[in-house]
Order: C-alpha cells, then structure tokens, then sequence
C-alpha cells in the first residue's frame, strides 16, 4: 500500500510544470478516463515528441507496433484501417478519422481543444466519467 | 496480487478528482506555458518585456500604441504631423532609425526615414499573437539593420488559430474598427491565415485662436490593413498591407503659432517576406517592400523651411522601394551556438516636392532620388561554459554604397556579454558599440531648397552599457536594470546651415535606471509594478524623468479584468510646466461563452494622464485620449 501511495504521490507533482508536464497529465488523465479498468496503457504513436512526453507518464507505456497497443495516438498518418482505438492530436486528422477516432486534442481558434465522439466511444462501450462529460459532442 | 483490483480503482479515482474536475485548469495551464513567446523569445538581446496572448487579450487592445503605452520607460509621443512617436525619460526627442520593427522575421523599413514606426506605430494588433520589445538592444540580435529599441511581434498562425474570428469596437467619439481573420490548414498541407480590419478614429479637436480667428487642431484618423500567412513545408510567405489618411493634427506652422486650414495625409505600404528553411539550418529569406508617402501642409499664417521665404502650401512625396535578401545559417558546435548571416538590401527612394505661398510669389517644384546598396555580414557565439555561465559575443559590418552624391560609409557594430545564474539570481552584463543608421530624409533635406546632399554627414555613434539582476521563483519576478547609453557625433537639425542636418561636436549620456517586480498569484492573475528614473548630461528634463506604474492581470470565472496606473512627475519643455500626471486604464471583459465575448476598455479614464507640449501652442495636450472602447469578439 505504501507503494501505491507514493506512486500517487509522484504523478501528483507540482502544477507549476512546463508544456510537456501540462500535455502528458491532460493525456494521462484521456487516457485514464478511456481505460479505467487498466493498470498499463499500451500506446502506439507516429510522433517522436509525442511518445516522448508519453513516457513521463507512469500509466502508459509506449509500444513499437501497432497491433500491441490499446490505442494509437496519431498525429499524421492517414488510413490506418484498424479496429484498435485512435486518439488523434490535431483537427485535420479528427476530421479525416471522425468515424473512427474516440476524440482528439488539438489546437483551433487559438485554444487547446479536447473532444470526445460520443458514436465512436459507443462502438468501444466507453462511458466516460461525468467530469469529462462536457467534452463530449455528438458529432464534429 | 491483492492490490491489482485496488489499484486501477484508486488511480480511477485519483485521476477523476486531480485531471477529470481538473481538465480545464490542466488546459489553461497548458495554454499558458505554451505561449509562443516561449519559443520566440532571445534572452541575450537586451532588456526584454513580453506581452504574450493572455496579456493582450485581458488588456483588450486593439493597436500597437496601446500596446506600447503599456511598456515601462517609453513615452508615446504624438507628433505635430499626427503621427505616433516615442521619447525617453527625460529626453524629448529620439531618432526615428533608434527603432526598428518587425511583424514575424519582416523589418518594415523605409528608405526615407530609416524605420517605418512612424508608419507602423499604431498598426491594429488584433492578428498578432505575443510581443516582445527589446530595449538597449542591437540588430545583432536579430540581422538586418541597426537600432536600438527593437518591437518585434509574432502573428496568429493556422497552426494555432484554425476557425474565424470577428472583432468590432466602438468608442463614445464615433470611433470604430472592425477585423476578421480565417485560418485553415488544408489537406495537402498548406495553410493559410487572412486578416483584414478597418478603423476610423476620431480624437478630441483642439483650438488655436490666432488675429480673431480660431484654427482647429484635428487628428482623427482613417486606416485599412491586410495581412496573409501561407506556409507549405519549410516554406512561409507573409504578404502584408497598410493604408492611412490623417488629419495633420498641428501641422507644421510657424514656430510662433500653429494655425493649420486644410492639409492631409495618405500613405500606404505594402510588403511581401518569404522564409525559406533548408536543411542544416540554413534560413534564406527574401523580401519587398514599398511605401508610398504623401504629406499636405497648409498654414494661412506661414510655414518656415530652411532657406525658403514663408510659404502657405507645402506638398512633399516620398516613395521607397526596398528589396533584400538575407542568409543565416546556425550551427552547433561542442558548447559554441554559432549564428553567421549576410544580408543585401537595396533602398531605392524617390522625393517630389512643391511649396508656394498663396499668390504664387514663391513657388518651388523640386525632386531628388537615390539609391543605397547596403551589404552587412554578421557572426554571434554564445558560448555556453555551463549550465550557469553563457558568454556571447557578436561583431557586424555594414557597408553602405549610394548610388549617388552621398559618401560611402562603412560601419562597424560589435557586442560581448556574459549571464551568470546562481541559484535564483540572474546576472546579465552588456556592452554594444554600436551606431544609429541614417534615412534619406536626413542626407537630403527636403526642407532644404534647391535640393542637394549632406557631403558631410556621419552616423550618430553609441556604446551602451547595461546590467541587469534578475530574480526569479515560482512566485515573484523581479529585476533592477542599469542602461547607459554615450553618444557622440549627434545628428541634429541646425536650420542656420546649408545642410540643415549636421553632426554636432557634443557628446552625451543618458542613464535610466529601472526597477521591475511581478508576483504571479496563479495561472490567471499577476501583478506588476515598476520604476523607471531616466537623466541626461545635458541636465534637462524635457519629458518627466521619473514612471511608476502598476499593472495587474486578473481573471474571474468568466470575466477578465486589466488595471494600469502610470505616474509620471513634472517636467518643463519650451517654457511650460507641466505638473505630475497620473494614467489610469481598465478593461473588463465577460466571456458569455468560449466563443463570444464582450468587453469595455477604459483610456486615460480620469483625463489625468500625460500631456505633451507643442512649440507654438500656448498649452500641453494629452498623448493618450480619453476613451471607452465597447468590444466584442465572436469566433467560429
């Protein structure tokens, strides 16, 4: 128990963090709200600075391929047919994947925006926690 | 084992009370320190003040002088031709080629007065993401041509603001403005940022009554602005584009009294920059600009120029074509961050002139153009002999080639420097040699019939000293800065001789001392207070010596508020006293919804604020007026 304790306590760091602190706790907590039940999140990504910050973060784990993952993170690449999750991290690419794509974390209208598909976390039977509910939109 | 079902539930509930309640502090936070200025910013090249993009949305400003109002030790000045100047503490005037500025990595420059702030000053910021206003700086910092006080500002890019947005204000006098930009980044990979705004300014009208008959002091103001983005891969292209008409405020009338009928002002400037990136970090960028500038003066009761007879009309025209080409590669060697650049740029101008007294007695018809090839090469090291130690040091030439009648010039700049880190404390010391570029307007004078070059005239040259000690934890900001700046061979307008402008044998200093603290609260709301105290060899005090402002940033829910208080003391100037002013400025801002929002803006709310004196006029005026802005902003 006292392990667990202080594993809480080291991602409960200071709020006076830099960028990639900032972005890895907003995905931490994404991801975290996507798979509550999972002691490990598996995380494939096509951005080097994306998996960079993903490994601050002690509840995931960056993998090689993508069908090891629990989700993709995707920040660039186009027409990727498969059944696994994708989060993506920019607007073009939530657009190109709105039918597929749990959500997205991007930036418009000169403001980091999170959003979550509600049709698309219905084909995964995710209901997200009501704190995150106000993300949630119907369509694009 | 007997923990695996404790766990996931506990790092549930963990991560819904810190991030799931906290997303969007977690999203303000991340906002925040993604602020580009981070990025931006270039610590080493002088005293730097950034407004980043929280702080000029809170402050709700629409242009650059309000933006500039805002930065401690520079007083907007307005000139008697109705455009916006600056001065210093204590001194009154300041070169216009001491200032140089910059929209992304484009100088808006001009043949004809060196610098194009004049033109610039009071350009709308609505598309402009962060500024930075560098004081005793240099160009080393950033290439092209020199000066001293650098304002560099950063646009919105698609990137960022993908979507719409439309802004319109209003003020009690009439006044408006109205923009729009889009941005998009499309399939393909290009991505585009359009902006266009217009405003239509009317100030307070000032009277002069002179033989039984009273003349108007009007500076009301009309503009219209363009601005494109477009990049593809490592390749950017900024197009940009300004129009004005102003009124001629006081003009330029006889120095025993100012009575200005009639006049005008039309100018417009427009520019295109392409950046390219190459691989190696190898920058190449190509640029053009021209300016068109048309000035009409009428004084019923006589103009003075140089060696004319009193004239009544005075018309001049200038028109700049500009064209450069600038190269910069970085490397990185073991602890050496090198920077080599080259630049050619080609100024071209040309001048038209006509000044006649009512009945035609005197009537001159004149012009006059050249042409100034300016090559520059330029290195800078910074040396990073530890975490804690960073030495750097920079050297330049400029050679100035003319196409006629003006000598040849080549000058030298060169900077050194060390910051020094222990522990919270930053210690930064500077030495620039340095020069102030000369603009045709001063090797010609076109205020000096029949037209002909200034042989003699040397730049004005300067070495500046400055110390900085900067403290800094997660809470409070505070710094104490020391700038000295010696000049020697001053160019200054003496209408007794036959060039007008000439290099005087007197040399000078001015020092300003300022104190800056800032207590960040939270995410959302800080405090800033600061003093600035300026003094000069000369012993005058033609503008207050001493500024002590507070500011504060504050948010609320859904409300955003600004409060500025600026004193600044007495001074006198052309035998007028002018007692102590104190600026108050507060905005408000309700966010009805992400994308909507009102707000009301406050300027000089009390008419207490600082007021500038006018040869020839018989009383101070105020630089900023009084004013309330209303405002909305919608996004989509």
């Amino acid at each position: 128990m006292k392990k667990l304790l202080f594993i809480l306590m080291l991602a409960s760091i200071s709020l006076f963090a830099s960028q990639a602190n900032y972005e890895a706790k907003i995905y931490n907590a994404i991801f975290n709200a996507l798979f509550p039940a999972k002691r490990t999140i598996y995380v494939w990504s096509d951005s080097k600075q994306k998996s960079d910050i993903l490994r601050q973060i002690s509840a995931t784990q960056s993998v090689d391929s993508k069908e090891d993952a629990d989700i993709l993170l995707l920040s660039k690449t186009k027409n990727i047919d498969t059944k696994t999750m994708k989060f993506v991290t920019n607007y073009q690419l939530l657009k190109h994947y709105k039918k597929s794509a749990v959500g997205g974390f991007y930036w418009k209208k000169g403001r980091p925006n999170i959003i979550f598909l509600k049709k698309n976390l219905d084909k995964y039977h995710i209901s997200l926690p009501q704190s995150m509910q106000e993300y949630v939109e119907d369509e694009l | 084992m007997k923990y695996a079902y404790i766990l996931p539930l506990l790092t549930f509930m963990f991560y819904n009370t810190l991030y799931g309640e906290d997303l969007n502090t977690l999203l303000d936070g991340y906002a925040k320190e993604s602020d580009l200025s981070k990025i931006t910013k270039k610590d080493t090249a002088g005293i730097l003040q950034v407004l980043t993009r929280d702080d000029l949305q809170k402050m709700q400003v629409h242009n650059l002088t309000d933006v500039l109002n805002s930065i401690s030790g520079i007083y907007l000045k307005r000139g008697t031709n109705n455009l916006v100047l600056f001065s210093r503490p204590s001194i009154s005037s300041t070169p216009l080629t001491l200032s140089r500025l910059y929209i992304n990595d484009h100088d808006v420059t001009s043949s004809s007065f060196g610098s194009a702030f004049m033109m610039w000053g009071e350009m709308p910021v609505e598309y402009i993401d962060h500024i930075e206003v560098y004081k005793a700086s240099s160009s080393l910092a950033f290439g092209n041509e020199n000066a001293a006080l650098i304002i560099r500002l950063y646009t919105k890019t698609a990137q960022r603001d993908s979507g719409t947005k439309v802004r319109v204000l209003a003020d009690e006098k009439g006044s408006h403005n109205a923009n729009i930009y889009t941005a998009d980044i499309l399939q393909n990979g290009l991505s585009y940022f359009a902006y266009a705004n217009t405003e239509n300014l009317h100030n307070d009208v000032y009277h002069n009554t002179y033989n039984n008959k009273t003349y108007d002091y009007k500076s009301d103001k009309k503009s219209y602005n363009l601005f494109a983005n477009l990049q593809y891969k490592n390749n950017t292209l900024d197009i940009g584009s300004y129009k004005k008409e102003n009124d001629n405020f006081i003009g330029i009338g006889s120095s025993l009294h100012k009575t200005p009928e009639g006049g005008s002002f039309n100018a417009e400037y427009h520019y295109i920059h392409l950046t390219t990136m190459f691989q190696n970090d190898i920058k190449l960028q190509l640029s053009y600009d021209t300016l068109e500038y048309e000035r009409v003066y009428k004084d019923p009761n006589g103009i003075r120029i140089a060696n004319a007879p009193v004239i009544n009309d005075y018309k001049i025209v200038f028109n700049d074509d500009i064209f450069s080409v600038i190269l910069e590669k970085r490397f990185d060697i073991n602890k050496h961050h090198l920077l080599l650049g080259a630049f050619y740029k080609h100024k071209a101008f040309k001048n038209h002139g006509r000044y006649h007294d009512t009945n035609l007695s005197y009537d001159f018809h004149g012009s006059f153009s050249n042409a100034l090839n300016l090559y520059s090469v330029y290195a800078e090291d910074v040396y990073k002999l530890s975490a804690s130690t960073h030495f750097f040091a920079s050297i330049k030439g400029d050679f100035f080639r003319y196409q006629t009648d003006v000598k040849q010039q080549n000058e030298f700049l060169a900077r050194v420097g060390v910051i020094q880190m222990i522990d919270k404390l930053k210690l930064k010391l500077f030495y620039t040699n340095s020069y102030i570029p000369l603009g045709f307007y001063q090797t010609y004078n076109p205020d000096n019939t029949p037209y002909r070059s200034n042989p003699d005239l040397d730049t004005q040259k300067a070495e500046i000293y400055t110390l900085s000690l900067i403290y800094k934890d997660n809470h409070q900001d505070a710094s104490i800065n020391i700038v000295q700046r010696r000049n020697k061979d001053i160019v200054a307008y003496n209408p007794t001789t036959a060039n007008g402008w000439v290099n005087s044998s007197q040399k000078s200093f001015m020092t300003i001392y300022q104190l800056d603290y800032t207590y960040t609260f939270d995410l959302q709301n800080k405090l800033l207070a600061s003093c600035i105290y300026g003094e000069n060899s000369m012993d005058v005090e033609q503008t207050p010596p001493l500024e002590i402002r507070l500011q504060s940033y504050n948010s609320y829910k859904q409300f955003d508020f600004y409060n500025a208080v600026v004193f600044r003391d007495a001074y006198s100037y052309y035998n007028m006293n002018v007692g102590d002013s104190y600026e108050v400025t507060s905005a408000l801002k309700y966010h009805y919804t992400q994308d909507l929002s009102f707000g009301i803006r406050g300027e000089n709310i009390f008419k207490s604020g600082y007021k500038q004196v006018f040869q020839g006029v018989d009383y101070a005026i105020n630089v900023t007026e009084q004013k309330f802005w209303l405002n909305m902003e919608y996004t989509f």
